[in-house]
């Protein structure tokens, strides 16, 4: 390991893999940091990606794709069950292997990888380099680099050393739990969602199968009016209703904060990418290939600015402006319409499911499940509206 | 043996009239979501393992309500017995 390097990237999600990447594409000397012992583990995600966005960043390989899905149902608590129709298609991942994969094909390009190794704090010599103190396998070091990348999760402390760190609200916090259980009988090509509140409260649950009898069953939940239990709770008795036969493999739990994109995702030297800058889409949480974009024009940003010799935030603003371009809007959008979505009463949700159980599923598109949705929470139409004129 | 990470053995001026958070080890799962909620920054993962600042802590009680797995919880209720 040397001590110096032109781009740092602290994390070994997909986010900052594709950083390293790209920048290491770009003949930069990169480092990519994991604090754990093992990049992909442990894992925090349900899994589950847009099959095409992905094909854009890596050459899909069934080493590391669990499940194809085709079709989602969407089920209420009495039972009624409706199917959407099918958006794109969606692979279940896993993600322990996938991960690695990232790491490998960035390592492959050039970056150096080091595993055991935490990121302890930033701090300055001169106006052109941010030093970064590493605690490596215990033995604390300092690596000079021109740019850092942050992508260390939800739990970021990067965005708190480089001063761009928002505490976020509780109504824009989503806590979810998951299981990989196995022993269960369900269709392979299928996903089920489930909402009401009385299975989870201003959230859903999902069974993303993961073939050979497996698959993850989690929940997520948003800010209550009533005094709340721990997801896990909610987790538990929705298994004792729904899978009370199957075992329990891997127990994840997790807080996704949903605000939007901070406020300023870059400092002098520093950019924030994937969770820690809060890049996951507001509606469902989910954040692979937002945060592999993200990475994606971070390390190209990086790269610009390098051999432009300009670190300062107001170069790397440049970072910020491609993440609007592509995303600003959407997210903005996505987040106002979860924050409706996910209030709209029990009863609501019920009626809105059972109308859409007796639909023809074969024949059903898209407006109808728009139009059964305006019906029950009218206010929603104001909120999408927009879409459909900017796509004209 | 540590069980709990217990703020009160730390002599704090404010001790008795400020509240704190008591963490329940063996149900914490270490997945950080306190981390980034914590207003003033006192919840931190050191080597996976959850550390409150009793120092900083204000008392918001965010981390307890926001807790995945129910670890979390008010020194207060467990003198109370609740």
């Amino acid at each position: 390991m040397k001590t110096e390097y032109d781009v740092v990237v602290l994390g070994a999600g997909p986010a900052i893999s594709m950083a390293a990447r790209t920048a290491a594409q770009a003949c930069l000397s990169t480092l990519l940091l994991e604090k754990r012992q093992e990049i992909g583990s442990p894992v925090r995600c349900a899994e589950a990606v847009e099959k095409e966005t992905l094909a854009r960043f890596v050459a899909l390989d069934p080493r590391w794709i669990a499940a194809e899905i085709r079709t989602f149902y969407v089920s209420n608590s009495e039972g009624n069950c409706g199917v959407m129709p099918p958006l794109e298609e969606t692979l279940v991942l896993v993600r322990k292997l996938f991960d690695r994969e990232l790491a490998h094909l960035a390592a492959q390009a050039g970056a150096e990888v080091a595993v055991m190794a935490r990121a302890d704090g930033f701090s300055r010599e001169d106006n052109e380099h941010l030093v970064v103190h590493i605690l490596l396998k215990g033995e604390p070091i300092c690596i000079r680099s021109l740019i850092v990348i942050g992508a260390d999760g939800t739990g970021s402390q990067s965005t708190r050393w480089a001063g761009l760190h928002v505490v976020p609200l509780l109504k824009d916090y989503f806590v979810a739990a998951q299981y990989l259980v196995s022993g269960i009988e369900i269709d392979p090509h299928i996903c089920r969602y489930y909402f009401g509140w009385d299975v989870a409260p201003s959230g859903y649950a999902w069974v993303f199968q993961k073939g050979d009898r497996k698959a993850n069953i989690g929940l997520v939940i948003t800010e209550q009016p009533e005094e709340r239990r721990p997801v896990l709770y909610y987790l538990d008795a929705f298994m004792l209703v729904h899978f009370p036969t199957s075992s329990i493999l891997v127990q994840v739990v997790g807080g996704i904060p949903v605000t939007n994109v901070l406020p300023h995702m870059v400092a002098d030297n520093y950019l924030a990418v994937g969770d820690a800058a809060r890049q996951s889409d507001p509606l469902t949480a989910g954040g692979i290939t937002n945060g592999m974009f993200g990475g994606l024009y971070a390390a190209q940003v990086a790269g610009a600015a390098i051999l432009a010799g300009d670190l300062s935030a107001k170069f790397l603003k440049q970072d910020e402006s491609l993440w609007n371009a592509a995303f600003g809007k959407l997210l903005h959008r996505l987040y106002r319409i979860q924050y409706t979505i996910y209030r709209i009463p029990d009863a609501g949700i019920r009626q809105m499911i059972k109308q859409a159980s007796v639909l023809d599923a074969g024949k059903m598109s898209l407006k109808d499940v728009l139009a059964i949705l305006f019906m029950v929470q009218p206010q929603l139409l104001a909120e999408v509206m927009p879409f459909f004129w900017n796509n004209e | 043996m540590r069980k709990y990470f217990d703020p009160t053995s730390i002599p704090h001026p404010l001790s008795g009239l400020v509240s704190y958070v008591l963490v329940n080890y063996d149900r914490c799962s270490s997945c950080g979501a306190c981390v980034p909620i914590c207003p003033p920054g006192s919840v931190t993962l050191q080597n996976a393992t959850l550390q409150i600042d009793a120092f900083t802590c204000t008392g918001c009680f965010r981390c307890i309500y926001i807790c995945p797995t129910g670890a979390l919880s008010r020194i207060q209720d467990h003198e109370n017995g609740v």
